[in-house]
Order: structure tokens, then C-alpha cells, then sequence
């Protein structure tokens, strides 16, 4: 520990003998040790508890999930629910990504102000993630897909694959708002659960004035 | 060069040995004037610093190495933003640290501990941790509105007092009192606050599909500087000098109920302030909450200060009083410099009117050529100097154009 004095010029004095371990400082050592320990907790201990405890938060039958201020989903019953809020009509909340695994398989719904069509919502999507690193050896499939919704909203979609994953990706437009789908995975547990998939994306829907499905 | 005639002006060499033996134990005790050596190889404070520090870098470079490309703009705009509302939270930082000057190597040091490793070494893998577990224990709807309160002030104070403590090892002489807590608390809170806003900026560039990410990046930056008043600094500040009084310095014994209070209420007003979201059903229980959150921070800092305030007192008039006795400066002139109060009826005593407003100006223009006197004996350590015989002249300079 040392601090000259101002103007003197000349060297820091060196460590008292008695005062050294190891040839450090022994008084630097608390202070030190304690940022150590917090730094620790922090990025370790807390990290590792995280890692051991599992998500338990199945979704139920009949559950919707919030996905924009006024737009809904049903999911399947059984995916574990890894963020994500339930739509409570006595609860107003604001939308979340919602992120719903199953079997290595990941579902995640994104939202926000779109005014475009389904298909410029895609091609935005594809461009953002193809110039951020993120998209690292990002490539689509050449041909898009429809899909229509049980409330008759038309999207599309797209295969892709990229360095880390490969997947769909599908975009909805309704009433400005984009709904971005992105499902991830293994090929063969993807086609375990490409029925469900489906079915989940049909049921994104509009809530109407008393806060039902339209 | 000598501006001023210094041959009428009595120097130290007239004081009683007794003032002058005080006020080289206050300068001793108060290390006002040290310099601050961050290359330490013997300190393990050091290492950890640079260690931390270094990982707090690579995790700036992997955060927005990603989304330069598309998103410099937005980034360009979270700098530039967060940096002049930093610039002027720094120059007001400087502006109070009135007499004892932290030394710049200092307050840098201080800064990018909290913009560099409390931050991206540290919080941001505490706080999405501790998030992670929140909504696996207590479900996503709980976490949602409770999460970010009840795991910012935990996690981000304890990562900023982190850098506090390597600073006390680092220079046990130079930190050692309430004031050096409030002051160097305040810039690691606001290294965290320019870093973490900057992020949060580049983040909601990501906001509606990236349409628009200056759009997006400005929205962030303008709703952080509206409600970033009462942000990081506050809350470090009032965490480090607890921190000061929990440790107990040569400068400061221990008070560990102060001690406790303050940092208590360092986490308090920042966990009340990040919990705003969980009232936001009602605009009135939100305002009440911010509202609280404000008054706890901002009172308690005014209590730190005024706690603060005593020992530095001591301090200043220590170092004055040889001055003093030799007729230099006056007490009146002491105690203006210190008291609010005593400023103000001393300047009320040049009157209010006319030629009486010369004559305040010049007693005003006095007092700050007497903090200048004490800068320069604090240079000096005490000594004869110069700069100091020069101080001494000016002051009574200006007190022969007020007489």
C-alpha cells in the first residue's frame, strides 16, 4: 500500500519485510480476497446454483400466453415454460418474449411495431440477423411457406440454419404488430413435435374489447 | 515570478510551533495532496483489479463486437449521450470534492472499475442468474415484477463496493474517510451508470425488429437520463461511505450503526426505485414509490454529508490556523469558509447595495483566494512555498481593496 507524497520525486517505498507474504502486501490481502469472493458468488456460486435448478412451470391446457399488448397464443399443454407471461384479464401485464421448451426443442415468440407485410417482416429478420455475428453462417431455405392462423391471419416462413442451430422462423403482421415465431433444435425432435408446433402458431390470435379471443 | 508584494506578509516561520505541528498531523492524517500509484506489483488489490478488469473487457468486445456492423449508429448515439450526461455528473462530482481533491489517476480508477468490471465482469451474470432462479422458484409472473428490484441492488452494489475495497487497498491513506466513500462511491456508480446505459441503449436498438435503431436508441437514452437522477451514483455513494464506516479507517473509527444505515439505505433506494414496475397498475402508488425512493436516497446522502462534513472542518481550520495566528486570515474568514450560515452573515456584513456590493464581491473573491491558500499548503505540505507566499498576498491583496 503506498501513496507518495506529493512532490517528492523519489521512489515508493518498498513493502516492510514483516509485512510481506509470498512477497505481496499482507495488508492488500483482505481487501483483495473479499472482491475475489464476491466476483466469485456473483459469476460462479450463483451461476452454478442457476444451472442446477430446473424450470418447473409446465404450461396447462387452456393457458394462453401474452405475446403483445392485445395478442395472444395457446400453447400446447406439457411444454415447460422457460420465460413467458400468462394472460390474466384481472392482471394487465406488459408482453415478454415468451420461450417454451420441449425435448431440446424451442419455441420463442417475439413481438414489436411493425407496419409492414409478413414477408418484409421476414426479410428484416433475415437481414438483421445475417449482419450481427449472431448470424454467423446464417442461411435460409429459397422457398417461403404459408401459414394461416385459426383466425384466418396469414404469415410466412422459412427453414434456416446457421453455425449453431437450425430451425424455422415464421412472421405474422397484425395490426402493426410483427410476431416473430422461432422454433430451434434436432432435426428428429422437431419432427416429434412439428404437430404441435403447428398447432400453437395457429392459435396466435387477437383478444377482443372484453378480453376473449376474436 | 511574484505577482503580488509578498515582503509584508508574515509566513509560517511566525506561528506558535504547537499550530504548526497541527496542522502537519492534520495534513498526515487527512493524506489531502497524496498521489495515488495504480501500478502496485506487491498489492494483490492490483492484480485483482487488472484480472477483473481484463475480463470486463472481453465481455464489452464479445457484448458489442456482434452488433457493430448494424447497430454503430445506435451505439455511436449510447455513447455520445451517455457520455455528456457523464461529463456533466463528473464535472459536478469535481465541483463538491471542495478541499480534498481526489487525485484524476484516482477517480479514474474508481470510474472504470464500474463501468468495466462491476459491470460487465460482474453484474450482468449475477443479475441474469439470480433472475433465472427468481422465475424458476417463484414463477415467471412473480419474477416479472419483482426481479429487477429485488436483484440490481444486491448484485450491482456488492460489485461496485467490490472496486471500493481494492481502492482501500490500494491506498489506504488516500481512502480512509466518510467523504472519500461518498466521493469515490459516486464515480463508480457513475462509470456503472454511462456503461450500463450505454448497453441498454445498443439493446433497444434491437427493439421492433431493428427498424429502426437510432429511433429505438434515443427512446432508451432519453427515458435514462430523465429518470437517471437519483441512479448509481447515489446509490454507491451512500454504500461506500457506510462501507467506511463499517471497516473503521486511521481517519475514521469504526460506527458500524451508521455504517449499516447508510448502505442499508444505498440498497433501499435502489431496490425501491427498480421496483416501480411491479406498482405500475397504479400511477399513484408508482409516484408514491419513486417518491420514497428519493427521499430515502437524497436524505440520506445529505445526512452523510453532514456527517462527512465535521471532519474535514477539523481539517480545514488545522491547516488555517497557523494562518490565523499571524493574521493572515481571520476566524470569521474560517468559519465562512465552513459554515453556511457564517458565509452568508459575513457576506451580508459588506451590506447589499451599491458600493456595499463591490465590497461582497470582494469579500467572496477573498474566501476563494483562502481555499486557494489552503490547495497550496496542501501541495506543500504544510511547507514554505512560492505558490504559498503568493496565496498569502493575494488574499491580502484583496483585503486591502475590501477594507
Amino acid at each position: 500500500m503506498s501513496s507518495a507524497p506529493a512532490g517528492t520525486g523519489s521512489r515508493r517505498p518498498r513493502v516492510p519485510v514483516e509485512r510481506r507474504w509470498m512477497g505481496l502486501d499482507k495488508r492488500s490481502i483482505p481487501y483483495a480476497l473479499v472482491a475475489l469472493a464476491i466476483f466469485a458468488l456473483w459469476t460462479v456460486v450463483v451461476p452454478r446454483i442457476d444451472d442446477a435448478v430446473a424450470y418447473d412451470d409446465q404450461v396447462s391446457a387452456g393457458e394462453r400466453f401474452l405475446i403483445a399488448d392485445g395478442i395472444v397464443f395457446t400453447p400446447t399443454a406439457g411444454w415447460q415454460v422457460d420465460s413467458g407471461l400468462r394472460y390474466d384479464p384481472d392482471r394487465p401485464a406488459s408482453a415478454e418474449q415468451v420461450v417454451l421448451v420441449k425435448n431440446g426443442v424451442t419455441f420463442a415468440v417475439q413481438s414489436g411495431d411493425f407496419d409492414g407485410t409478413p414477408d418484409a417482416l421476414l426479410d428484416q429478420i433475415d437481414k438483421v440477423t445475417t449482419l450481427t455475428d449472431n448470424g454467423e453462417g446464417f442461411s435460409v431455405s429459397n422457398e417461403r411457406v404459408s401459414l394461416t392462423t385459426d383466425a384466418g391471419d396469414v404469415g410466412v416462413a422459412e427453414a434456416f440454419t446457421s453455425a449453431r442451430a437450425a430451425g424455422s422462423i415464421a412472421a405474422l403482421v397484425l395490426d402493426g404488430t410483427g410476431v416473430e415465431i422461432q422454433i430451434v433444435g434436432p432435426p428428429e425432435q422437431l419432427s416429434a413435435v412439428s404437430d404441435e408446433i403447428v398447432s400453437m402458431v395457429a392459435t396466435i390470435r387477437r383478444l377482443d374489447e372484453t378480453g376473449s379471443a376474436s | 515570478m511574484s505577482t503580488y508584494p509578498t515582503d509584508a506578509v508574515p509566513g509560517s516561520a511566525a506561528a506558535p510551533d504547537d499550530l504548526i505541528q497541527a496542522r502537519a498531523q492534520a495534513l498526515e492524517e487527512s493524506a489531502w495532496g497524496e498521489r495515488f500509484h495504480l501500478v502496485q506489483p506487491r498489492n494483490l488489490c492490483f492484480w485483482v483489479y487488472v484480472v477483473l478488469m481484463a475480463i470486463g473487457v472481453h465481455h464489452i468486445f464479445t457484448s458489442f463486437s456482434p452488433v457493430i456492423g448494424y447497430y454503430g449508429d445506435a451505439l455511436a448515439v449510447g455513447i455520445v449521450v451517455n457520455g455528456v450526461l457523464g461529463l456533466v455528473w463528473w464535472l459536478w462530482f469535481r465541483h463538491i470534492d471542495r478541499w480534498e481533491h481526489q487525485p484524476f489517476s484516482l477517480i479514474v480508477t474508481a470510474f472504470l472499475w464500474g463501468g468495466v468490471a462491476a459491470t460487465f465482469a460482474m453484474a450482468i451474470q449475477g443479475n441474469a442468474a439470480v433472475m433465472n432462479l427468481y422465475a424458476k422458484l417463484f414463477g415467471q409472473e412473480w419474477a416479472s415484477a419483482w426481479q429487477a428490484g429485488l436483484t440490481a441492488p444486491f448484485v450491482e452494489e456488492t460489485s461496485k463496493f467490490a472496486g471500493f475495497l481494492l481502492l482501500m487497498g490500494l491506498s489506504a491513506r488516500l481512502v480512509r474517510t466518510v467523504h472519500d466513500g461518498l466521493l469515490l462511491g459516486a464515480f463508480i456508480g457513475l462509470g456503472f451508470q454511462v456503461f450500463e446505459d450505454t448497453l441498454y441503449a445498443v439493446n433497444a436498438a434491437f427493439a421492433n425488429f431493428g427498424t429502426d435503431p437510432v429511433g429505438g436508441a434515443v427512446g432508451t437514452a432519453e427515458l435514462r437520463v430523465a429518470t437517471g437522477f437519483l441512479s448509481h451514483p447515489l446509490y454507491s455513494a451512500l454504500c461506500c461511505a457506510g462501507l467506511v464506516y463499517l471497516i473503521g479507517t486511521a481517519a475514521q473509527p469504526r460506527r458500524v450503526g451508521r455504517g449499516i444505515a447508510l448502505v442499508a439505505a444505498g440498497v433501499l433506494a435502489h431496490l425501491t426505485w427498480d421496483s416501480v414496475v411491479a406498482f405500475s397498475n397504479s400511477a399513484v402508488a408508482t409516484f408514491a414509490v419513486m417518491l420514497s425512493s428519493a427521499l430515502i436516497g437524497l436524505g440520506m446522502l445529505w445526512y452523510a454529508f453532514k456527517t462527512a462534513a465535521p471532519a474535514q472542518g477539523r481539517y480545514v481550520k488545522a491547516i488555517l490556523a497557523p494562518e490565523v495566528s499571524t493574521g493572515v486570515v481571520t476566524d470569521e474568514e474560517v468559519e465562512a469558509l465552513l459554515d453556511r450560515k457564517s458565509r452568508k452573515s459575513y457576506l451580508h456584513g459588506a451590506g447589499g447595495h451599491g458600493h456595499d456590493r463591490q465590497q461582497r464581491v470582494r469579500r467572496k473573491h477573498t474566501l476563494e483566494a483562502i481555499r486557494d491558500l489552503v490547495d497550496e499548503l496542501v501541495h506543500a505540505k504544510g511547507a514554505e512555498s512560492t505558490e504559498v507566499e503568493h496565496a498569502r498576498a493575494d488574499i491580502a491583496r484583496l483585503r486591502a481593496a475590501t477594507s
